[in-house]
């Protein structure tokens, strides 16, 4: 009578079904997403990252961080960069950024306009927030082992299990900015007769950029802390460095990759910070 | 910043899994529980056989290899079962050396490991399934030169050359597999990608072949997954210990599955070390039952039940009548 009486809820069962009939059935379909994915990843990685030469993808960033940010920033990532490089750790630095930029780039062109879609409609809103509480609480393992039955070993599965991780911020500040936009702006804008796509871009989305970039941010931060758990499935790059070293109890190697993470995390966020900030002096 | 901070924490906190350590009761027998099914079996038989037969309460400590072997050199664990010796040669040879661990036994001789595995229907194909053979002739590693046999097993990052799927990182086979496809004269047609995790790799072989697709990679038995699919290795020379001390150009030797307790471990249960030391398992036996657990889809401690009531011939060869006895009578209202 104390114990839990046995019901036998077959969820995993049907989870199961579903997975097998999605191998089964959408082959074609995963087959288009990770061509879609993998090209531009293996583009960035192969044929930019890691084909110009180190001294030019630190004067690229440093000239980035230097323009967007300010010089400390820009002297930040060229120590640290040349730091991550001092350590022998390049390759796998790049290889790792390149997963994150892909995983970037696809979480704000799927995030953005859902977060748009959610601030001009209040039932759309209301639909996605439970979604999205599971995509960011459900553990990533839990996604990591069917992601290799639909995506293969490697860089792909990586970025779609960094992708599920890192919408949700790009869809909720989107989402958050633009119904922050004060009303009487709209108001005023709506007075000069503007229609509803002149409303969002000109009006909208600029006064939503300091928040849609702190959703990048986000997504950056997301996308850098699944870097580790994504080396799981055989993801290159600094992840799988941590994990090697934790698997054979070398705590120096895996720090040393750990901290190549920090200071790409660093990096990135003080330069999209700074872009963010940019947004509102605009 | 705070918080990828705090996430990149945790998540090196639960890679390194803390061992938990209590102290008083000194009737309790910790046990390692290892996270591959035929380990997780045999620490449920031996949970079973300890605490019906001789008395003990015993704690089963789950955990990944590294992390519970540093457990067992501390004394946090009793008994380290099964442990893959060659695949921690150096952590092994350490804490024998230091005399913080004994070894009480070596399971089997008969276990494999390959890091050329393919589906049978590669060669055969499977008429059953609509599965034409795509690579017929293929018997050696030398056949895998074959532009076709490249061209089949094609790395989809890099699709001049071919993907062979290593195993999780920081095993032993990862330098293994590296090598072997160097000395074979694999590395101009080969690209080789690791695993990351033996989940990993069971599900990048388990998708390749419900898809009816082509697979080479690095496996190992027992396992559950080499007896509920249809496997055959590549050829590899026959094991020869010079050529493998020089540049692993042949094929595995068996591996010593061992079973180690710590130091004081003798001194706290003479009687279940004496167990420990008769204990043997057959990679046959141990693939039967790892067939069993996964048809049924039932935890090790089912599966360690269904062994204790129907394989009586094995497990009581370890034990003396008496205490077989008592777990006979246990096992049977189970």
């Amino acid at each position: 009578m104390w114990d839990f009486p046995e019901l036998n809820f077959p969820i995993g069962e049907w989870v199961n079904r579903a997975v097998a009939w999605l191998t089964d059935n959408l082959e074609a379909f995963f087959d288009v997403i990770t061509t879609a994915i993998r090209e531009p990843l293996v583009w960035i990685k192969n044929d930019v990252l890691l084909w110009l030469p180190w001294w030019v993808v630190i004067i690229i960033v440093a000239a980035i961080a230097w323009k967007i940010a300010n010089w400390k920033v820009a002297l930040l990532a060229v120590l640290g960069l040349f730091f991550i490089g001092a350590m022998g750790r390049w390759d796998d630095t790049m290889t790792t950024i390149a997963i994150m930029v892909t995983s970037v780039i696809v979480s704000v062109i799927i995030g953005v306009p859902l977060g748009i879609i959610s601030a001009k409609s209040d039932r759309f809103e209301a639909f996605q927030r439970p979604i999205l509480d599971m995509m960011q609480t459900m553990p990533a393992f839990v996604y990591l082992v069917p992601a290799v039955f639909f995506f293969g070993l490697g860089l792909v599965p990586a970025v779609v299990a960094t992708c599920i991780y890192a919408i949700p911020p790009a869809i909720r500040l989107t989402n958050l900015g633009i119904r922050q936009v004060s009303p009487e702006v709209v108001e005023a804008g709506r007075s000069f007769g503007t229609t509803g796509m002149q409303l969002l871009l000109k009006i909208q989305l600029p006064l939503a950029l300091p928040n849609i970039m702190a959703g990048v941010n986000q997504t950056i931060m997301m996308a850098l802390a699944m870097v580790v758990l994504c080396s799981m499935i055989g993801a290159a790059g600094l992840g799988l460095e941590v994990l090697r070293g934790m698997n054979n109890l070398d705590v120096g190697r895996g720090f040393e990759a750990g901290i190549s993470i920090v200071i790409v995390a660093i990096i990135l966020d003080r330069i999209t910070a700074a872009l963010g900030k940019k947004g509102t002096t605009a | 910043m705070r918080k990828i901070c705090l996430v990149l924490l945790a998540v090196m906190l639960s890679l390194s899994i803390v061992v938990t350590s209590c102290d008083g009761e000194k009737e309790t027998i910790k046990l390692s529980e290892l996270n591959w099914g035929s380990a997780q079996f045999q620490s449920a038989v031996a949970k079973i056989i300890i605490e019906e037969g001789y008395g003990y309460d015993v704690e089963l400590v789950p955990g990944e290899t590294i992390p519970l072997f540093q457990g067992l050199r501390d004394g946090d664990i009793d008994v380290f079962l099964e442990g893959w010796m060659e695949n921690q040669q150096e952590a092994y040879d350490a804490a024998i050396a230091a005399g913080d661990i004994v070894n009480l036994s070596f399971i089997n001789d008969d276990n494999w490991q390959s890091g050329f595995v393919i589906p049978t229907y590669v060669i055969e194909g499977d008429t059953a399934r609509g599965i034409d053979p795509m690579l017929p002739d293929l018997e050696t590693v030398d056949d895998l030169k074959d532009p076709e046999c490249v061209a089949t097993f094609a790395d989809p990052e890099d699709p001049s050359k071919g993907l062979i799927v290593n195993g999780p990182v920081g095993w032993e086979c990862e330098i293994v597999l590296n090598e072997q496809v160097v000395t074979y004269g694999l590395a101009d047609y080969y690209n080789v990608m690791n695993a990351g995790s033996s989940t990993a790799l069971f599900a990048s072989l388990k998708g390749a072949y419900d898809a009816g697709e082509p697979w080479i990679g690095y496996l190992w038995g027992p396992t559950w997954i080499a007896g509920a699919l249809d496997l055959t290795l590549v050829e590899e020379p026959p094991y020869d210990e010079d050529v493998w001390n020089e540049d692993h150009g042949c094929g595995w030797p068996s591996v010593h599955l061992f079973i180690a307790a710590h130091k004081d471990f003798e001194d706290k249960a003479a009687d279940v070390a004496d167990m420990f030391r008769e204990w043997e398992m057959s990679t046959a036996t141990l693939d039967e039952v790892l067939a069993y657990m996964q048809d049924t889809e039932g935890e090790p401690i089912d599966a360690a039940i269904w062994f204790l009531k129907n394989r009586e011939s094995i497990w009581t060869e370890f034990v003396p009548d008496d205490i077989a006895d008592k777990v006979r009578d246990a096992v049977a209202d189970m």
